[in-house]
């Protein structure tokens, strides 16, 4: 009897303090900074084809230079868009292959970022990226801001699974940057890749 | 053996060690809980829907077990309960081993990261056997603290 109820008081404890641990989960993550959605959405991506990436874009035929008609144009120019609604949640992330990344670096296109946190990326990163860390991406605001915003930008971070690269790239979609490429990849694939690694320390 | 175990200090000292660790590692995690959803989502056993919950809560109950253990409330509730978690870490992350999985063991949250190893396992273990070590006999010293508040002249 004793037993019995010794063992229902600790269950009652339990629950007590599971219930103030949601609770208080709930309340800290709904007004701190760093607070993340209840649920966690899977990343939609979509994969870039290289006539996209490497082909001239072609705005003549034939000599003649082609005008959209005009409901097209306006949906071309964000400026005239009723911004009701932001597009991160809509937006697949646009992502490239390692043959792609390595034709891109090759052709000097762009800049690459690298979204791990600084420790990983000073074990070894890309040669040529510029580590902004996604989880204190605030902090490089005043630099990432100098871009002109039509620059491709490949991001990318460990793997697939990896989503420091998604909330890095969804930062810069809010900053308004018009080519954004994501190397799924990531640091992982590069290594099974076998290709160059870089510990150099870049100031950015 | 039993009468060195149930000694009053040696459970003070595991509850303060046991309390000071989960403080410790609690404290990333709650601060930045984005990081400790990418380090469940590398384990890969968890369905997608349910990482962030059980990032933001597990962290909380970590923190309230340890203060808890420290301050001398709920001991045998949250040394259960930190108990049960370290078996689910243990698991964890011998899974992790088993499967090859060349990931962050999220023991600590951001500040501290280590890759998932033996080591980490051995470390569990051993936070484990402070667990079952208050929750054997911090009711024998409960009874000695009720019997000696009962024995005072009022």
């Amino acid at each position: 009897m004793q037993l019995k109820q010794k063992s229902s008081s600790l269950f009652r404890e339990i629950g007590t303090i599971i219930l103030i641990s949601v609770f208080l989960s709930l309340v800290y993550n709904a007004f701190s900074g760093r607070g993340i959605s209840l649920i966690r959405k899977e990343i939609q991506k979509v994969a870039v084809t290289d006539s996209s990436l490497f082909l001239p874009h072609q705005d003549t035929v034939q000599g003649v230079k082609i005008i959209a008609p005009l409901h097209e144009r306006a949906l071309q120019n964000p400026d005239s868009m009723a911004k009701l609604y932001p597009k991160i949640e809509s937006e697949p992330f646009k992502v490239i292959s390692l043959a792609q990344l390595k034709k891109l670096l090759d052709e000097k296109r762009g800049i690459l970022l690298d979204a791990r946190n600084s420790d990983e990326f000073l074990k070894g990163h890309i040669k040529g990226a510029r580590n902004i860390p996604a989880l204190e991406v605030e902090k490089y605001f005043d630099k990432l801001v100098t871009i002109p915003r039509d620059t491709i930008v490949i991001i990318y971070c460990n793997n697939p699974e990896c989503h420091m690269g998604a909330i890095l790239a969804d930062f810069l979609k809010v900053m308004e940057f018009k080519s954004l490429l994501l190397y799924d990849g990531g640091w992982d694939g590069w290594m099974e890749a076998k290709m160059p690694v870089d510990t150099s320390i870049v100031n950015y | 053996m039993k009468n060195i175990l149930s000694n009053k200090y040696l459970l003070l000292l595991s509850r303060v060690v046991l309390g000071l660790v989960f403080v410790i590692a609690s404290v990333d995690k709650i601060a930045v809980p984005e990081v400790f959803a990418l380090n469940i989502q590398a384990y890969q056993v968890l369905p997608l829907s349910l990482v962030n919950l059980t990032a933001l809560v597990i962290p909380w109950v970590e923190l309230l077990c340890g203060i808890f253990l420290i301050s001398k409330i709920f001991i045998r509730s949250s040394s259960l309960l930190l108990s049960a978690l370290l078996c689910l870490f243990i698991i964890m992350l011998a899974t992790a081993l088993t499967r090859g999985l060349t990931i962050d063991c999220g023991c600590f949250g951001a500040s501290h990261t280590s890759p998932v190893s033996w080591s980490r396992i051995d470390e569990d273990i051993g936070l484990l056997l402070f667990g079952v070590h208050i929750l054997y006999f911090s009711e024998s010293e409960s009874k000695l603290n009720t019997e000696e508040i009962t024995a005072k002249p009022s």
